[in-house]
C-alpha cells in the first residue's frame, strides 16, 4: 500500500476550497457559546430565580446527548417541519432554498453554549469573594462589577479550558458530515471518490484539521499572554 | 501485501472502532495522568526518598494516591466524552445503540421516536456516571474527611 502524494495535494486542494464553511461552523457557534454561555453562568452564579434553576437542570441533560444524535434529531426535524414553519411565516421560500448548514450551526452552538457557561461558571467561582465585596465597598454597582472586576479576571482564568472547548469543537465540525453538510471533510473526499483514493483524501483532511487545531492554540496562547497582563 | 488487504478485508469493523478508541484514549489519558503526576510537589517524592523507600514504592505509596484524586475529575469527563464519541461508530457501519435505532426506525417509519429514545439512554448513562464520579471523588477526598465528621 502506497500513499500517492498527488492524490493528497488534490484533495488538500479540495478541502481547501470548503475551509470558509468549517470556519463559518466554528465561529458562529464560538460567537453565541461566548456570548449567551457567558450569560447563563452569571445568572447561574447570580442565582437569577426561576431562569437559574431551570439552566442548572437543563444543562447537565443537554451535555448527555451526543452531537451525532442531536445533529440526527435536528436534521430529521429540519427535513420534516421546515417547510410547516416557513408557510406559518408566509413565507415564499422552501426547504431547497435554505441551507441544510443552519441545522449544523443549529447543533454546534447548542452545544458550545453549554460547553462554555460550564466553563465560565468555574471560572466564577474561582474568583475571590472578597473582590466583589471590595467591589461593593468603593461604591460599584452591580454591572460595573461584573464588567470591571469579574470579566477582566475571568479571562485569563478561562482561557486554557476555552482552548480545549474550542478544539472540541473544531473536531465537532466533522461530524456534521454525517447529515450531507458541506465541510472541510466532504471536500476532501470529493476528488477521493471520484479517484477511489479514500485513504489519501482522510489523511489530507487529517492534516488539515491538525493545521488548524495548532493555529487555534497558538491563538489562544497570544490572547492569554495579553488577557494575563495584570498578573505579575 | 496484496495478500495482507484481502485478509484485513474480512476483519469485523469493530475490530476497527476498538483501535481507534485505544488509540486516542492513550493520547488523551496520558496528558491527563501526566499533568496529574507532575501536580504533585517534588518534596513528597524526596521525603518518601529520605524514609528510605525506593524509586517504585514511593510512587506506589506517595505520588499515585495524590496524583488519582487530582486525575478523577478530568478523568471523569474524558469517560463522558468516550461514551459520546463511541456513538460515531455507525459511521463505519459497526451496528451500535444508533446504528441500530437507525435500522428500526427506517424499518418501522418512526425515525424521529428511534433517536429520542437513543437520546434518552445516552442521557441516563451520562447523568449515571457523572454520580458516581461525584461519589468517587468525594471518597477520595483525604483532606476534607475529617472535618467533615
Amino acid at each position: 500500500m502506497s500513499i500517492n502524494m498527488d492524490a493528497v495535494w488534490e484533495s488538500m486542494i479540495s478541502a481547501c476550497s470548503y475551509l470558509p464553511k468549517t470556519i463559518e461552523l466554528v465561529l458562529i457557534p464560538l460567537l453565541f457559546g461566548i456570548v449567551l454561555g457567558t450569560l447563563i453562568a452569571l445568572i447561574r452564579v447570580y442565582k437569577v430565580p426561576v431562569l437559574s434553576q431551570f439552566f442548572s437542570c437543563f444543562i447537565p441533560i443537554y451535555q448527555g446527548i451526543p452531537i451525532v444524535v442531536a445533529l440526527l434529531i435536528y436534521n430529521l426535524l429540519y427535513l420534516m417541519k421546515c417547510n410547516d414553519v416557513l408557510e406559518f411565516f408566509h413565507s415564499s421560500k422552501t426547504i431547497a432554498d435554505i441551507d441544510n448548514i443552519i441545522v449544523g450551526l443549529f447543533a454546534l452552538s447548542l452545544m458550545m453554549i453549554c460547553n462554555i457557561s460550564e466553563v465560565v461558571r468555574g471560572a466564577l467561582l474561582s474568583i475571590d469573594k472578597g473582590q466583589v465585596e471590595a467591589a461593593y465597598a468603593v461604591g460599584l454597582s452591580k454591572v460595573q462589577t461584573i464588567r470591571r472586576i469579574m470579566i477582566p479576571q475571568v479571562i485569563p482564568v478561562a482561557i486554557p479550558t476555552m482552548v480545549n472547548s474550542t478544539i472540541g469543537l473544531i473536531k465537532a465540525t466533522s461530524i456534521v458530515y454525517a447529515v450531507g453538510i458541506a465541510e472541510v471533510l466532504s471536500g476532501a473526499l470529493v476528488p477521493a471518490s471520484r479517484r477511489y483514493t479514500f485513504f489519501e483524501g482522510y489523511l489530507a483532511a487529517a492534516l488539515l484539521y491538525w493545521i488548524l487545531t495548532i493555529a487555534v492554540e497558538v491563538a489562544y496562547r497570544f490572547a492569554e499572554k495579553k488577557s494575563g497582563k495584570f498578573r505579575r | 501485501m496484496g495478500f495482507l488487504l484481502s485478509k484485513i478485508r474480512t476483519w469485523a469493523p469493530s475490530l476497527f472502532a476498538y483501535t481507534t478508541f485505544v488509540m486516542n484514549q492513550g493520547a488523551f489519558l496520558s496528558s491527563i495522568f501526566i499533568s496529574a503526576i507532575e501536580a504533585i510537589p517534588k518534596g513528597q517524592s524526596e521525603a518518601a526518598y529520605s524514609v528510605g523507600l525506593t524509586g517504585l514504592q514511593g510512587f506506589y505509596r506517595i505520588v499515585a494516591p495524590q496524583a488519582v484524586r487530582i486525575a478523577l475529575p478530568p478523568f471523569g469527563t474524558d469517560f463522558i466524552g468516550v461514551l459520546h464519541n463511541a456513538s460515531l461508530v455507525y459511521v463505519i457501519g459497526v451496528v451500535d445503540l444508533v446504528g441500530r435505532a437507525k435500522a428500526i426506525g427506517s424499518a418501522t417509519g418512526h425515525i424521529l421516536e428511534a433517536y429520542l429514545f437513543v437520546a434518552i439512554v445516552f442521557v441516563i448513562c451520562s447523568l449515571a456516571v457523572r454520580i458516581v464520579f461525584g461519589i468517587w471523588n468525594k471518597k477520595l477526598d483525604y483532606r476534607n474527611r475529617g472535618e467533615a465528621k
